[in-house]
């Protein structure tokens, strides 16, 4: 490769993309009517060039592109939601242990056997609940066809 | 028109061209419907936003991609791997040779790109899928302007190799 075709090939992009100035790129037209080695390179550039651009684009449906516009991040909301509603179950939990424990007037070895029964109980939810959240998290990329 | 009208009107127009790459860089439909999500409303909150709607568009390409990087950074996702084998269910065509011709070269060009580094594969496809400027392209990257061409020119020409072997391979 001569030192003029090493300087033309840095320009090939540039050439092929309309970005040079216009000297340039008469300099470069010039060099590719002569040199077979440059002219395959610069043939080369322009057929990948137009595979590229013939990628498939992905694109969203109606009802996610209207979302764009109107919807804050579902992320901010979800968290949100959530902590709601465990913030509020807590509160109330906490209260309903409160009155039993102290107001109800059944025997204390009861009281402490249906906490713990109602205890189990949550505690099995949760772990189902938790279960759920984990297999949902992990199916995340099933559904897409990349 | 009021602000906001014109505002959700580029991001009407621009958006499903921001998503296509957003998908291609996560390799996730959901992620990539999500990132858009945080950069529109990001968009939203801004004060100034540009009313050209070629600004725009580079503004929201800038957006979306630096919120995919962060979330790239934050799960670790390894990107390289993406654009492999794809389903050939699409639709078929009034004439399968050219469509079967149109396939292959889809196909070694996806595996030529994804065996790129990121640099080089982003570099490549906001010009030749997207269409940006070289211009557009540095302030997207948020690099020199001079150093758009050499780059672009030193990615294209190692997808060009890569296309060389693959053709060597089969
Ligand atoms: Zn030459």
């Amino acid at each position: 490769m001569t030192e003029l075709c090493s300087s033309i090939e840095a320009k090939l992009s540039g050439y092929l993309d309309g970005e040079l100035t216009q000297q340039e790129s008469q300099r470069v037209h010039n060099h590719l009517q002569q040199c077979e080695q440059c002219n395959q390179l610069y043939r080369d550039l322009k057929s990948m060039q137009q595979d590229v651009a013939q990628l498939e684009k992905k694109t969203m449906s109606e009802e996610q592109l209207e979302t764009l516009m109107t919807d804050k991040p579902a992320k901010t909301f979800e968290w949100a939601g959530w902590l709601l509603l465990i913030g509020g179950i807590a509160v109330i939990v906490g209260y309903l242990a409160y009155q039993f424990f102290t107001q109800d007037t059944t025997a204390l070895w009861l009281k402490l056997t249906i906490s713990a029964i109602y205890g189990g109980v949550a505690f099995l939810l949760l772990t189902v609940l938790r279960q759920r959240l984990i297999a949902r998290k992990t199916d995340r990329y099933k559904g897409v066809d990349l | 028109m009021t602000r906001i009208r014109v505002v959700n009107q580029l991001i009407q127009q621009h958006s499903q061209g921001a998503y296509a790459m957003a998908v291609q860089m996560l390799r996730c439909k959901d992620d990539a419907q999500d990132v858009m999500q945080d950069a529109c409303y990001a968009l939203l909150r801004q004060a100034r936003l540009p009313k050209d709607s070629s600004q725009f568009r580079m503004l929201l390409f800038k957006v979306v991609r630096n919120k995919v990087i962060d979330r790239v950074r934050a799960q670790k996702v390894r990107r390289s791997e993406s654009w492999n084998e794809e389903s050939v269910a699409a639709n078929e065509q009034q004439n399968p040779e050219t469509y079967w011709q149109q396939q292959q070269a889809q196909t070694s060009i996806k595996k030529a790109l994804a065996a790129l580094s990121l640099e080089h594969r982003d570099i490549i496809l906001l010009k030749d899928w997207q269409g940006f400027s070289y211009a557009e392209i540095a302030n997207i990257l948020e690099i020199e302007a001079g150093t758009v061409m050499s780059r672009l020119h030193r990615a294209r020409l190692a997808l060009r190799q890569q296309m060389k072997l693959s053709e060597g391979e089969s």
